[in-house]
């Protein structure tokens, strides 16, 4: 983002009327996510999709594109696809979340390429801070330590420090093969997890993979198996040795994006019908009527820790990544309210413990409700420096946002 | 101040002659000296924090420095405290479960590899003075190398730190066992050059070794070869663990010196290639990025599979640096970054630069991720080399902004790239950078005088909103 651009964006002039009248405001993108992060304060929703959602800049061959933040994942795809290259996460929720709604949440997503995170795709910003300056942070180029990350500052920041008008993203050539795989695992849940966990855990192939449980169902894993075919063919052959069963057991569910290729004509750019979702979208699905949690844990206590949100969370789906350690818990709205989440939090924590090796657990809330806890007191001089009239997104300021849990091992 | 701080370390580890402080008044940074007021080695965290305490209760400004092979000047401190970390050498634990490990800033980044070996694991960020720099300055640059293209920067690899602010406060930024919620203070401080704080504890992600390993030999007749060799195979979709390329004044360097590889005396450019991961399929990668560099012109390639052959290859490339030696006595290594499709021109524009200059200007680089490293060997000591060198590093500097690129890849800006920040950045962005700083170090004490240049900054410079 070079010193030579200073136009001011359309959404700077919206913030800073904003700021001379000292009225809250907070980015809007494609509104898929207006349950995120509790209740809402009084703040005027600042559209950037309206004023940004275009390609700015896109080379194929430095695998770089630089987009509007209201432009779509899906609409990214469309774009990218055309010239056999990805942004290689899909986040959970919808295809229609704008990049800027995924930067300012450092989404996550199901099988990450390579487990990058948002916060290692995004090369560039330019952001209205909430001081109503533009600023052009990061640049173009996969490699750049000029100055202090202000990229990583607001990618995650939740757009309480400013709106993400603009980014340079980082995107991969796609690979020969890159299939979505799943594997049922046929044992009670229970006895599934004890037998397939640790080995998950202990294996070393580049495999992203998800463990996932729907209530009634038996367990499932995912993968997401690349290279070429010699090294898919291989792969196949670990996850089955995983699992537990024959190579042969192992479903090929295509292409991971073969819905992206099904429902979009590259050449047109038009979307053809979304309405036949493919298994990635399953993975993806973020229910309106539910509470949606992330929790962490050491990949040492993975097995005591699953086990003891199953057994705690018998209404909820729950999925598994391996690599992060990290645990998506969705939570039925008849059954997510405070005082049962509440009380049911209280007994995964008593059971964990139980257990013998959980030493942490920390969590997030995707959305579903706000949960009262301190935020650390830089971070709150930070929110300072960047948005001194808190007038930026005030509904995700601390302390709503965050909920940090320690329980001790016994 | 020397007899309070050799009350925390011992009188042995404070040194305040100028004879004693000679070795500190230079990094690797040729033609740029700063000579601290004194210099001061804890060696536990408890005296590294005692140490920073007392600067801070007397407001001195100190300036952290890990093993002083940082190439921007960052560690160089004039007229303020140095405090150096290399005694803090402990690797606290190692976790092979959890592929972590937990260490004192001073510990040698290869040594860290080499000690979780035993685990099947091993610490991916590889500068290229891995065999001296220490994980704490790496923290601090945001260190690179080869194996950053598939493996990533230090970054990458830091999951948390223990940090010193500089009031003397200990914040903990990050978590060991996930991406932390909240704003990414981990990933602002990791990058920050010592103007953030001191990284007292470190954690980082170890990854298990591969399975197999090949590396390619690729030699071309033309640099633009190789530079369009390297997209093509970006662009196959296999992402090679390290993707280098080194020209021919590079090649006759080595190939004179005793890290000779036996690299072609006679190519314009040559590119190793190394892929990794499990066994299977690598043969197939292989004769894809035979294949794409063939199609681009290469008079050959060759594999090499075994250990001994391919460290005698990587050899030649690590120690490249040491290699110009033999060239002159000073060396500067320029770090930039340009699209990886502005290779071939930018390259072209380099070597005319040289020439214009009257400049030899030998290129080793991170091609795949189009981190150029053009490097001119002089004599620090002839003002008149001295002006012209510096003179072409300005060109190329421009050369690589206006090709869209950036100023520093893995060096960090230091001293040495200050001047270029506002050409890179426009003011709001500078002086949010500030705004930033202010977080961690409101009285600019840190490492003053670096990154960012104190005009740009709003606040510091007087213009307070």
């Amino acid at each position: 983002m070079s010193a030579t651009t200073h136009a001011v964006t359309p959404v700077a002039h919206i913030v800073r009327d904003h700021l001379e009248s000292q009225r809250s405001f907070r980015p809007l993108g494609s509104g898929t996510w207006r349950h995120g992060g509790g209740p809402f304060a009084d703040a005027t929703p600042v559209s950037v999709r309206a004023h940004h959602a275009n390609v700015v800049e896109y080379e194929p061959g430095d695998l770089v594109i630089t987009v509007g933040a209201g432009m779509t994942w899906r609409e990214l795809t469309q774009v990218t696809a055309a010239h056999g290259q990805m942004f290689a996460l899909a986040p959970y929720g919808s295809e229609e979340s704008t990049l800027g709604a995924m930067a300012s949440t450092a989404a996550t997503a199901p099988l990450a390429l390579g487990d990058l995170l948002m916060r290692d795709l995004v090369l560039g910003l330019e952001v209205v801070d909430g001081t109503g300056e533009v600023l052009r942070a990061g640049g173009r180029v996969v490699k750049n330590v000029a100055g202090f990350d202000l990229v990583r500052l607001f990618t995650g920041a939740h757009g309480t420090l400013g709106i993400i008008t603009q980014l340079s993203l980082r995107l991969h050539a796609r690979p020969p093969h890159d299939q979505l795989m799943r594997v049922t695992l046929e044992q009670p849940v229970v006895n599934a997890l004890a037998t397939c966990l640790p080995a998950l855990i202990a294996q070393r192939a580049p495999l992203p993979m998800l463990l996932c449980h729907t209530p009634g169902q038996p367990l499932t894993l995912w993968a997401r198996v690349s290279g070429n075919a010699a090294r898919v063919q291989a792969l196949r052959a670990h996850l089955a040795a995983l699992a537990g069963v024959s190579p042969s057991d192992v479903e090929d569910l295509g292409a991971i994006d073969a819905n992206v290729d099904a429902n979009v004509d590259a050449n047109s750019g038009a979307s053809g019908s979304a309405n036949d979702p493919s298994p990635l979208d399953g993975l993806r699905h973020t229910p309106v009527d539910a509470a949606v949690m992330r929790l962490r844990t050491p990949r040492s206590d993975a097995l005591p820790f699953v086990q003891a949100v199953h057994r705690t969370f018998t209404n909820a789906s729950w999925q598994y990544h391996v690599e992060r350690g990290g645990l998506r818990l969705v939570v039925p709205r008849d059954h997510a309210s405070h005082e049962s989440l509440d009380t049911q939090l209280d007994l995964l924590y008593h059971h964990a413990a139980a257990q013998g090796a959980l030493h942490r657990i920390s969590m997030a809330w995707d959305q579903g409700r706000a949960v009262p806890a301190p935020r650390s007191a830089l971070d709150q001089q930070v929110k300072a420096r960047f948005d001194p009239a808190g007038l930026c997104s005030p509904w995700r300021v601390a302390p709503e946002l965050l909920h940090d849990a320690v329980v001790q091992t016994p | 101040m020397r007899n309070r701080l050799s009350s925390i370390v011992g009188e042995r580890w404070v040194k305040s002659r100028p004879a004693a402080l000679a070795p500190y008044d230079a990094d690797g940074l040729p033609g740029y000296h700063a000579t601290p007021s004194l210099a001061v080695f804890p060696g536990t965290r408890e005296e590294l924090i005692a140490v920073v305490r007392e600067l801070a209760r007397t407001g001195t400004p100190f300036v952290p420095r890990g093993a002083g092979t940082g190439l921007s000047g960052g560690a160089l401190a004039d007229g303020v405290v140095l405090i150096g970390l290399n005694r803090l050498t402990r690797i606290l634990d190692v976790d092979p479960v959890n592929r972590l490990a937990r260490v004192e800033p001073g510990v040698v980044n290869a040594r860290l590899s080499r000690e979780t070996v035993k685990f099947g694991l091993h610490y991916a960020p590889d500068p290229s003075s891995q065999t001296v720099c220490t994980i704490g300055g790496n923290v601090a640059e945001n260190a690179g190398g080869p194996h950053c293209l598939k493996y990533g920067v230090t970054l990458n690899h830091v999951l948390e730190c223990e940090v010193l602010l500089p009031d003397g406060s200990l914040v903990r930024l990050g978590d060991a066992h996930g991406e932390s919620e909240g704003y990414d203070l981990l990933g602002t401080f990791v990058g920050s050059e010592g103007c953030f704080g001191v990284a007292t504890q470190v954690t980082v992600r170890l990854v298990p070794l591969p399975d197999a390993v090949h590396t390619l030999l690729a030699d071309f007749s033309q640099v633009t070869d190789a530079a369009r060799a390297v997209s093509r195979i970006i662009a196959s979709g296999i992402v090679p663990a390290a993707l280098e390329m080194m020209d021919n004044a590079t090649i006759r360097a080595v190939e004179a010196s005793i890290y000779a590889a036996g690299y072609p005396v006679d190519a314009a450019a040559i590119l190793l290639c190394e892929v990794d991961g499990p066994d299977a399929g690598l043969d197939e990668d292989v004769a894809i990025i035979r294949e794409a560099c063939m199609a681009n012109g290469a008079r050959a390639v060759r594999v090499a599979t075994e250990p001994a052959d391919r460290m005698r290859l990587w050899q030649g490339r690590k120690k490249a640096f040491g290699a110009m030696g033999r060239i002159a006595p000073s060396l500067v290594v320029q770090d930039a970054v340009v699209p990886r499709t502005r290779l071939p021109e930018v390259l072209e524009r380099i070597e005319a630069i040289g020439i214009r200059h009257g400049v030899k200007v030998c290129n080793v680089f991170h091609a795949g991720d189009g981190n150029l490293h053009p490097n001119i060997p002089y004599d620090a000591r002839d003002a008149q080399q001295d002006a012209r060198v510096h003179a072409a590093m300005k060109d190329i500097m421009q050369t690589c902004i206006d090709a869209g690129g950036t100023i520093t890849g893995e060096h960090g800006v230091g001293l040495d790239k200050i001047g270029y920040m506002d050409r890179l950045f426009d003011a709001p962005t500078l002086d949010a950078m500030c705004r930033l700083r202010s977080v961690f170090d409101p009285d600019r004490r840190a490492n003053p005088g670096k990154v960012v240049p104190v005009h740009s900054c709003r606040e510091w410079a007087g213009v307070v909103r």
